[in-house]
């Protein structure tokens, strides 16, 4: 099954440089979606084939643990697979995107290697 | 002690971020006064926190360098600062920052950042009004360029510690 991932960071540079890693894993990416913030995310979401999400925590109009909320209690979006990629390093927030379902959690700065390996275990768990 | 340790901070994370994100090593530069080259253009990008301390940050560079970095971050070419530029050093500053930010928050309590702001020129002077004086360090990079590295924090009035002040304002002149 091909991964039709969302990006979704208020940075341009972040999302062109997720972009260029997920076209470097040489894993079975589809589509790739991309987003400003959390409430674009949703928008994205309800009207593109995704089936997993990279998120940032930090935006703005949305941030990253209020849309893995909205996407946990949605009946389609709970299955999909969400990774934080982000800054916040605190046992607090790690914590906290455990505690609302994340996946994944990748601090920045990281390498293609470590986008792959996040990937793969996502992948793993969905049983593929 | 919190300038050792401030310093330490934005060390590591500066090599970090440059060597896991643009493949650079750099090396600090034992002299930390600012060097300001007659008629060069940089690039700054600035990025302001609050909390129970607030403060400034910034890194600053050469626009030639800032076009080498944002190189080596897309893996394409620029031969001048353009948006795309200014995008990839906001996120290098964002990245240094946000990071000395998790590393301070086991010390300061919660803190939280601005977006950067990036800004183009040549002879301007960045104070931030009402705060103490920068912690610079700088580093060598590659082909003689330089990376300037500066942060400032002082208690909030709203914090325990009581300063006046509470607000860190920056006058860009």
């Amino acid at each position: 099954m091909k991964l039709n991932i969302l990006i979704v960071d208020d940075s341009t540079a972040i999302r062109k440089i997720l972009l260029r890693a997920l076209t470097q894993t040489n894993l079975p990416v589809g589509e790739i979606h991309e987003a400003n913030d959390g409430l674009e995310a949703l928008s994205v979401l309800e009207k593109s084939p995704v089936n997993f999400v990279m998120t940032d925590i930090n935006m703005p109009n949305m941030d990253g643990f209020e849309l893995l909320t909205k996407m946990k209690s949605h009946n389609t979006w709970k299955k999909f697979p969400v990774i934080l990629i982000t800054t916040e390093g605190s046992q607090t927030k790690v914590l906290e995107a455990v505690r609302l379902g994340a996946n994944g959690y990748v601090r920045k700065p990281f390498t293609t290697e470590q986008i792959k390996e996040k990937l793969q275990a996502c992948m793993k768990e969905m049983g593929q | 002690m919190m300038e050792s340790m401030l310093k330490e901070m934005m060390r590591r994370n500066c090599q970090q971020v440059f060597a896991t994100m643009l493949d650079t090593t750099i090396r600090e530069i034992a002299d930390s006064r600012p060097t300001v080259v007659e008629g060069e253009e940089r690039v700054v990008s600035l990025i302001g926190f609050g909390g129970d301390h607030t403060g400034n940050c910034l890194i600053s560079c050469s626009n030639r360098l800032a076009c080498k970095l944002a190189s080596a971050m897309f893996m394409q070419e620029y031969p001048a600062v353009n948006e795309e530029v200014m995008d990839a050093f906001g996120e290098i500053s964002n990245m240094v920052f946000g990071n000395v930010k998790t590393d301070l928050e086991e010390h300061l309590g919660p803190l939280r950042l601005t977006m950067p702001s990036v800004i183009v020129g040549e002879r301007f002077n960045i104070r931030a009004v009402s705060n103490p004086a920068w912690i610079i360090i700088r580093f060598a990079v590659c082909e003689g360029e330089e990376v300037d590295v500066r942060m400032c924090v002082t208690p909030s009035a709203s914090s325990p510690q009581g300063r006046a002040d509470t607000a860190g304002r920056v006058h860009v002149c």
